[in-house]
């Protein structure tokens, strides 16, 4: 497999774009009490940018429409999975300063692997046998 | 409350393909091999999918504890050390990635139809209750897939209730038919 991105760079940056213009709104501040007393509106004013709610004149929370939420959501994930491809390239780097390890194959490292992961499941399942006698 | 003002919960979308992945090809993504560094893992497809609406993996808490105890294991086993690297990072960051979505709420009768299915396929010997919960969140998540490499989920057949389960062959094939992959 080649060492590339794995996150497409178009999908990141739109997304980028969409969250970015939309923090980029004004926002509003109302009182939870006004707030409360014209939800409707409220919800409404939150289409057009954040609205901040205050709580005896302090910022408490915000309201944004669910459609940005998700949009946040999608962003965060592009950047946490472009940050997993970055810690990638810095292992690589690391492990190629490294003396080199024994010869294997992909094949093989996976069954290592997976007979590491059942060892590692049998305390769990000893402790619930053992529980479970008592 | 009017019917307009009926609360929707939020879900993905219908053509989403959502899929529970074990233990076994999540870590092998994140494996650096010492001999060869640069030649990584193809299961690391499934990382360049992670922003697609259209895919979405499915977890639960004790499937994140099952990951993270293999992680564990795999750092700490001497033969492995000596042929491969495991990006610890890039792991806490796909767990970081899968929490952004809400977990599976798991049912108790699902996950005690999930044992007694293993019970019953399982030699005693091989028994691996920890297998369950991997059926019970696929059942319980919708899952279309579960893709495992594990011998004995993959020994229970094509499926389990509603949910396909196929190695990852398979699901490399379902990726290719839904346009996920080239």
């Amino acid at each position: 497999m080649a060492n590339r991105s794995v996150v497409q760079p178009e999908m990141k940056t739109t997304a980028l774009l969409q969250v970015a213009g939309f923090l980029a709104r004004p926002q509003r501040f109302v009182a939870v009490a006004e707030a409360r007393a014209g939800l409707r509106e409220t919800l409404e004013q939150a289409q057009a940018g954040s609205v901040i709610l205050t709580n005896n004149g302090a910022p408490a929370a915000a309201i944004i429409p669910f459609a940005t939420l998700e949009e946040m959501r999608q962003t965060v994930m592009g950047l946490l999975v472009g940050e997993m491809e970055a810690s990638l390239q810095r292992t690589q780097a690391s492990v190629q300063a490294m003396p080199q390890g024994e010869p294997t194959s992909g094949a093989e490292l996976e069954t290592m692997a997976r007979a590491a992961v059942r060892r590692a499941r049998r305390p769990a399942k000893q402790l619930a046998k053992h529980r479970s006698a008592r | 409350m009017t019917s307009a003002e009926t609360p929707v919960t939020p879900s993905p979308e219908p053509e989403s393909l959502r899929v529970i992945v074990d233990a076994n090809i999540t870590l092998a993504m994140f494996l650096v091999r010492r001999d060869r560094p640069t030649q990584l893992s193809p299961k690391r497809k499934l990382l360049s999918l992670l922003p697609q609406p259209n895919f979405r993996w499915l977890w639960h808490p004790d499937i994140l504890s099952d990951y993270a105890r293999g992680a564990a294991a795999i750092e700490a086993d001497a033969r492995l050390a000596k042929r491969a690297v495991f990006d610890r990072n890039g792991f806490e960051l796909l767990l970081s990635a899968l929490q952004l979505f809400q977990p599976v709420a798991l049912s108790a009768t699902s996950l005690r139809a999930a044992r007694q299915r293993i019970s019953q396929a399982t030699r005693a010997r091989d028994l691996d209750l920890d297998d369950a919960i991997y059926l019970a969140a696929a059942v319980d998540g919708n899952a279309h897939l579960l893709t495992s490499q594990d011998s004995d989920l993959l020994s229970l057949g094509d499926a389990y209730a509603d949910v396909r389960i196929v190695d990852w062959r398979g699901l490399t094939m379902e990726l290719k038919v839904r346009g996920l992959s080239d």
